[in-house]
């Protein structure tokens, strides 16, 4: 491993997420961590069906599907539930919890990936930036998420279009990826696009209530 | 169900479906291009490298 790119890498990623995770949750850790947690659990919640489905099935495509229409359902409905049990109701909550719930998936996803790379070495920084910005697009999208499942709580079908969301964000990362082999830089800007849109939309949504 | 939450909705399932229907088509890789094979576009594009 490439001791200073990785440190770059960590840097990059990491920084950002803790400024803005004190600045917001300096007065409400809980929230931070609830939203951390939330995502812990809902990935604990899905490994077995997840498994099971991959054991049974071959075809790419009907994983891919599977794999995120399980992704919605569990981190859109462990998300509703906590921000109910958490009583978040304000903007500044939703986003400390939003957050949260990035910089934990980034700690468990991103931050193994890059110390135990063994590819690290041999590629440069500008081939690992990628992954640098889908962190930051992953935790726009968990913002985003969480403001309309704020709106959830006073409406309940904007519970159906954070699970149709989630689901369809990351049908497209996976198929663009796996499927159409689309080059990375590609496949971010993809997500990147759509997670703007679902930003704009949690905007919209957010903005009649407060 | 809320106009918003209806549009929505219709969009995402397009995206989904648009999405897939795109990744189903048969592709091919000519140079940096990659186009989908009808075959005009394909001899454009050999015909360009």
């Amino acid at each position: 491993m490439d001791g200073p790119v990785s440190v770059i890498l960590f840097i990059l990623v990491f920084a950002p997420l803790f400024i803005l995770g004190f600045y917001f949750g300096r007065n409400t850790p809980k929230l931070l961590l609830f939203g951390g947690m939330g995502w812990v659990l809902a990935l604990i919640l899905r490994i077995i069906p997840l498994n099971l489905f991959q054991l049974l099935v071959q075809d790419l495509v009907a994983v891919i599907g599977y794999s995120a229409i399980l992704a919605g359902l569990f981190e859109e409905g462990m998300r509703f539930w906590l921000v109910k049990r958490t009583k978040t109701s304000d903007l500044k909550a939703g986003l400390t919890f939003g957050l949260g719930w990035g910089i934990a998936e980034a700690l468990v996803i991103y931050f193994p990936s890059v110390l135990l790379s063994p590819t690290t070495s041999s590629l440069g920084l500008l081939d690992l930036l990628p992954g640098v910005l889908e962190r930051y697009v992953a935790v726009l999208a968990h913002i985003a998420l969480t403001f309309i499942v704020l709106k959830a709580t006073s409406y309940k079908e904007y519970l159906v279009v954070a699970v149709v969301a989630h689901t369809v964000l990351d049908w497209v990362a996976g198929l663009a990826y796996y499927v159409m082999r689309l080059p990375v830089w590609q496949v971010e800007g993809l997500v990147a696009a759509y997670t703007l849109f679902l930003a704009f939309y949690a905007i919209y949504t957010i903005k009649k209530i407060y | 169900m809320r106009k918003d939450v209806v549009f929505v909705l219709v969009i995402l399932v397009a995206v989904a479906f648009g999405i897939y229907i795109f990744a189903q088509t048969p592709a091919v890789d000519v140079g940096k291009v990659r186009a989908y094979a009808d075959p005009i576009t394909e001899k454009i594009l050999l015909a360009m490298n």
